[in-house]
């Protein structure tokens, strides 16, 4: 029987494990956020028992992208068990969503009465994610169901957001 | 070692976990095994982060496109070398990992279960 050694076993876990670890944290933004931000709609502020609802944890809230705010767009992503779910308020409208080349596979689809539109992104060639868009007064709301990469996804994320977006529609602003 | 040296590297432990060929302290491999899961749980959060950052990025350009951008946005998501493509390796590499910890303890379960029915096999 060949023993292989653990103390190279755990080098070798370690050196990954440690690799880029400050790259975690949640850094703030170093200014304020652009002018005509304010504006939009937060979506970190649906409230707790709504995203409870979803499946997501409340508690894992992260705005924008680890903290840093994005010039024309509020974000929010929370974990939910396989899945992660954010939601996007930006002033591009329904109509640069269907122009932007990056997005594919449109559907018209109806949220609560709502006109909007799901697809995919072109570069997601593996179904990992799937939008919804709808159209709102200061441009366009998506919400996203993406995929924990590597963890099999037993329902089609498209079902998945959905049924996210008719949860969240109420408090989705006009 | 390179990314794809680690790949290789870790789908043979795998093999020799699973062929019970391969031993490991159990508490060290537990460990291992929370340390895996910690580090997906990162690795996720940045694929994440890295996909909703190009998705951002990608209504910068609206209508006609800009060429330097599009060669931004695809170190973050879309091509062979971009963020997104190697943190996906990552994550298989972390998971390999995580399989050659838990076959490990596998290991140790079967031996625990087979001594016990051993034991219970010894009667007074």
């Amino acid at each position: 029987m060949r023993v292989l050694s653990v103390a190279a076993a755990t080098v070798g876990c370690l050196a990954l494990v440690t690799g880029c670890d400050s790259t975690t944290g949640d850094p703030k933004p170093s200014s304020a956020p652009p002018t005509g931000h304010e504006a939009l709609f937060d979506p970190c502020s649906i409230p707790a028992d709504v995203l409870r609802s979803t499946g997501v944890d409340p508690a894992t809230a992260e705005k924008d992208i680890a903290g840093v705010a994005q010039e024309g767009w509020n974000l929010c992503t929370w974990d939910a068990p396989v899945s992660y779910l954010t939601v996007f308020a930006t002033d591009y409208t329904l109509e640069d969503v269907k122009a932007n080349p990056n997005n594919t596979d449109f559907r018209s689809v109806v949220v609560a009465q709502r006109r909007a539109v799901m697809y995919h992104e072109v570069s997601d060639k593996g179904h990992e994610r799937c939008d919804i868009a709808l159209d709102v007064e200061q441009g366009a709301i998506i919400v996203r169901a993406l995929s924990k990469y590597g963890i099999p996804q037993p329902e089609d994320l498209c079902a998945v957001v959905t049924r996210d977006a008719i949860t969240l529609e109420p408090l989705l602003p006009r | 070692m390179g990314m794809d040296g680690q790949i290789d590297t870790w789908s043979h432990l795998a093999t020799e976990a699973a062929a019970g060929r391969l031993k490991l302290d159990a508490d060290i491999a537990r460990d291992l095994d929370m340390a895996c899961d910690k580090r997906l749980a990162d690795l996720r959060k940045m694929l994440t982060r890295a996909v909703n950052l190009q998705s951002i990025s990608g209504f910068g350009d609206l209508p006609s496109g800009n060429a330097l951008e599009r060669k931004f946005r695809a170190k973050a998501a879309g091509d062979e070398m971009s963020l997104d493509a190697v943190l996906k390796q990552h994550i298989q590499v972390v998971t390999d990992m995580q399989t050659v910890f838990r076959s490990t303890l596998a290991g140790y379960q079967e031996t625990d279960t087979s001594t016990a029915d051993t034991f219970g096999t010894i009667q007074p």
